[in-house]
């Protein structure tokens, strides 16, 4: 490792990872992020997708290592190139079973039993050993070997369905949410089994899959149903927009609040993000937000100071709130309404977050960082600060290949003929391959 | 079952819970991780109680379903942190617990007497981890929030939302309470990470979760797409928001049931499994033109490719469509709701993704979703504690101690 980082908890833990796609690589980014060596195993002929999904601006030369989107992915991690489909590749996946800790993989259900490495032959290899799939629809059950991506999972578990305008079409999601949070909960699950294990000595198994993880992220409303029997069909979406409660005051929005006046208001400014996200959460709350509007006529009725006045009316306070919105710029008016103590945030786009936002740079959040291929780049950093850990991000990337030497050599302890010998038999890297392929289309 | 023995792996940790709102899905994640997860509400109770809907349609805090969710497996004790004695009370169990997670506002629980530093030097052992809307400091620190805030300041809401002509053109948020569990998914892992650590130093620390941070590093190609494109992305129907416009995803079918179509990654062998199906229909159109067999011929056309995907769906119902679709290895499904999953047996019976959990005063059972890391193992989650259900027992525990502390 170029750095050597202070108290991370998983300083020792190695991670043989074989997975690919956001799911599975952001699990093992967390788990570098913490400390885990992850020794990422690919066959060059058939890389990572997301090596070729999305380059620099204007990038001429794209190959498999300059992919910026995996970078910021993979970040942290190390890179074996490795035939697993050669038996010889095979033993050498088997003897890195003994020296790991953790077997991640995203494959299709069944990939790792046809390779004769289901959990009990990986556990005869090493009883310690924590195995992680992320799948679909997990390993088991009829829908196993149905395909999903991310915005198949969403619609397939839920989480499209709940999202949407009254009268409109389900608006779903904006980005494969199932791909990040599975990656989160293989990561939590990951963790627990190594904790367990410290006082156990046994490993696990854990079979996640996306769909599951949607199910389990709809919250209050997927509870509803399955504790009251209320039924959401017939419906086209649950018709709540951006609100908490509907105008006859049911709730809509599983949000863990009762607020009302709730809402996104369009401000001055260009652009389609030229909103104010306000939530009136109680009564003092609307009190406050009179006085920072300068106490208008049509807020002074006495029947809007209770919740309950303010949701059968919300028609007619949005429209007054977004008459009021609309001339002001949005950063200033979330100031205006954070100094009269009322919930309010300039609706932020990922340039705003970068460019524009206070909060996060002086959080440090995105950190400039200098990778091989593509020079002074911005990385996305881990979201908490421990005390005691340092959790910087190790300015190391898995170029393809890069690490297959240290591996054989380090980890599993090859003489340099056995090196050699595997190089020689293409098992290490493909005949007449660059050690920098050109990648023809990306995906974005 | 894939393991049929328990995975309880927090068992034997206790952890204390402060606040409500945000804080509270990662103490559901402990809790049902098999932590003693200890909940200190007011004596009025947590505010999230009068939160609807409610078992039983009338409010009541004892049946909010809002509360139910993030609270399940947890236990409570009524304290008034206002007073002296309870403090001293709420002090007793930090000293008896493990972690302390903390979901007030940033300094909240110093100004009650109760501040991390202070906790941690009576207790070397201890983590502390507070879950705040924007962090413990910085300019935002003590800016008042919300989901809708939340959702809005971590970039989340800018990216939700419809194509023109969908739907309004307006920022869409997801609901369910997703502020919450983004957090409660972060703080998780470093109180997991915490607790590994503590395993080899015996030494505790204190934990800084940002709610708006965590949500803005789960945007997958968003700030990509910005850092390395420069490039802003705009709103798409239940798809990546694109920096560019992009043909639609999401078709109503027959039955009126919406469907997502993934186009991506359809390859020549797919392509034509897809063209043969809806050929058998009558319905495949121009697709069977063999300019279109090869994706270097479909990749400028994937737009009317899509439209004649749309048509298809049009005359088909959902499960048709899932069902012939995914048997061509087509990676696409429809868009259900809560009713239709409960009644897939995928989840309902084969993979057990629902727990039924009896609640022992009545017998009534309710069926709660498995955390996903823990389906495949015994069930876990317990009801969610009625206000001040364990005040009693755990007042008597701490009397106890306290009496073996002055006789030793």
């Amino acid at each position: 490792m170029s750095t050597k980082l202070k108290n991370r908890p998983l300083d020792g833990v190695r991670v043989l990872d074989f997975t690919w796609s956001v799911a599975g690589p952001t699990m093992t980014r967390y788990l570098a992020s913490l400390g885990a060596e992850i020794i990422k195993v690919e066959w060059p002929m058939h890389p990572d997708p997301m090596r070729s999904a999305m380059y620099l601006r204007d990038e001429s030369d794209k190959t498999l290592n300059n992919g910026s989107f995996f970078a910021n992915l993979n970040i942290g991690k190390r890179s074996l190139s490795l035939n697993a489909r050669d038996p010889h590749g095979l033993d050498v996946i088997r003897e890195l079973v003994a020296k790991c800790d953790v077997v991640a993989e995203s494959f299709s259900p069944g990939v790792l039993e046809k390779w004769g490495m289901g959990f009990e032959a990986m556990q005869a290899i090493n009883p310690g050993i924590v195995y992680v799939s992320i799948s679909g629809f997990g390993h088991t059950g009829p829908h196993r070997n149905k395909g999903t991506w991310g915005p198949t999972a969403q619609a397939m578990g839920g989480t499209t369905f709940m999202s949407g305008m009254p009268g409109n079409q389900p608006a779903g999601w904006g980005w494969s949410y199932l791909d990040v949070s599975s990656g989160y909960f293989g990561a939590i699950g990951v963790l627990s089994a190594l904790f367990d294990r410290k006082r156990t000595g046994k490993g696990v198994r854990l079979d996640l899959s996306q769909v599951e993880v949607g199910v389990s992220l709809l919250g209050p409303g997927m509870l509803e149903h399955a504790v009251t029997g209320r039924s959401f069909v017939g419906q086209q979406a649950v018709p709540g927009g951006n609100r908490s409660l509907d105008n006859g005051g049911a709730t809509v929005g599983y949000r863990g609040d009762s607020a009302a006046p709730h809402g996104v208001y369009r401000t001055a400014g260009e652009g389609a993000n030229a909103y104010c996200a306000i939530s009136v959460l109680d009564d003092a709350q609307w009190q406050r937000l009179k006085e920072a509007m300068g106490q208008p006529a049509w807020a002074a009725d006495a029947a809007l100071d209770t919740v309950g006045g303010r949701v059968a009316r919300q028609d007619e306070l949005d429209a007054h709130l977004a008459q009021w919105a609309a001339t002001q710029d949005k950063y200033a008016l979330m100031q205006q309404l954070q100094a009269h103590g009322v919930a309010a945030s300039a609706v932020q786009s990922p340039h705003d977050l970068v460019e524009h936002d206070p909060q996060l740079r002086a959080r440090g959040l995105h950190v400039p960082l200098e990778h091989p291929r593509l020079g002074k780049q911005l990385f996305e950093s881990v979201p908490f600060r421990m005390e005691k850990t340092e959790l910087a991000l190790e300015p190391h990337w898995p170029l393809l290949g890069q690490d297959t030497d240290y591996v054989l050599r380090e980890v599993l302890g090859y003489s340099e003929a056995q090196i050699e010998s595997l190089a020689a038999a293409h098992i290490t890297w493909p005949e007449g391959l660059p050690v920098e392929p050109k990648v023809e289309r990306s995906l974005w | 079952m894939v393991n049929p023995e328990n995975f309880r792996p927090l068992q034997g940790v206790r952890v204390i819970e402060f606040g409500d709102g945000l804080g509270s899905y990662a103490g559901r994640l402990l809790a049902d991780s098999g932590a003693e997860v200890i909940k200190v509400e007011p004596p009025q109770g947590a505010a999230s109680r009068s939160a609807g809907p409610f078992v039983g349609g009338a409010a009541d805090p004892e049946q909010s379903l809002q509360f139910w969710h993030a609270n399940a497996s947890k236990q409570s004790i009524a304290l008034d942190l206002h007073d002296p004695q309870d403090v001293a009370t709420a002090r007793a169990l930090v000293a008896s617990a493990d972690v302390v997670l903390d979901g007030l506002a940033p300094g909240a629980l110093q100004a009650l007497g109760l501040g991390q530093a202070a906790l941690r030097a009576a207790h070397s052992k201890l983590i502390v981890c507070a879950i705040t809307p924007f962090g413990q400091d910085g300019p935002w620190a003590n800016y008042t929030s919300s989901d809708l805030v939340q959702l809005a300041a971590g970039g989340l809401l800018s990216v939700c939302g419809y194509d023109g002509g969908d739907g309004p053109d307006t920022p869409v948020a997801p609901t369910g309470g997703q502020a919450a569990h983004i957090a409660g998914m972060t703080a998780m892992m470093a109180i997991l990470a915490a607790l590994i650590e503590v395993q080899a130093s015996g030494e505790g620390q204190f934990i800084d979760v940002s709610a708006q941070a965590s949500i803005a590093v789960s945007l997958e190609m968003g700030v990509p797409f910005w850092a390395y494109q420069q490039r802003e992305v705009i709103r798409h129907t239940a798809r990546h928001a694109m920096p560019a416009e992009s043909p639609r995803w999401q078709h109503r079918c027959a039955d009126g049931k919406y469907f997502l179509a993934l186009p991506l990654y359809i390859d020549d062998a797919r392509f034509a499994a897809l063209v043969e199906w809806f050929d058998a229909e009558g319905l495949a159109e121009d697709l069977t033109d063999p300019s279109y067999q090869l994706m270097s011929g479909r990749a400028h056309r994937m737009g009317h490719i899509i439209e004649v995907i749309g048509r298809f769906c049009a005359k088909h119902d959902a499960a048709t469509m899932f069902r012939e679709s995914q048997a061509r290895r087509l990676p696409w499904a429809p868009v259900n709701s809560p009713d239709e999953i409960l009644a897939d047996p995928h989840f309902s019976e084969a993979r057990h993704t629902f727990a039924d959990v009896a609640d022992p005063a009545t017998g009534q059972q309710y069926r709660f979703a498995k955390l996903p890391y823990l389906i495949g193992h015994a069930d876990t989650t317990t009801m969610p504690p009625r206000l001040d259900q364990h005040g009693a027992r755990l007042r008597g525990e701490l009397q106890q101690n306290q009496k073996v502390q002055h006789a030793q």
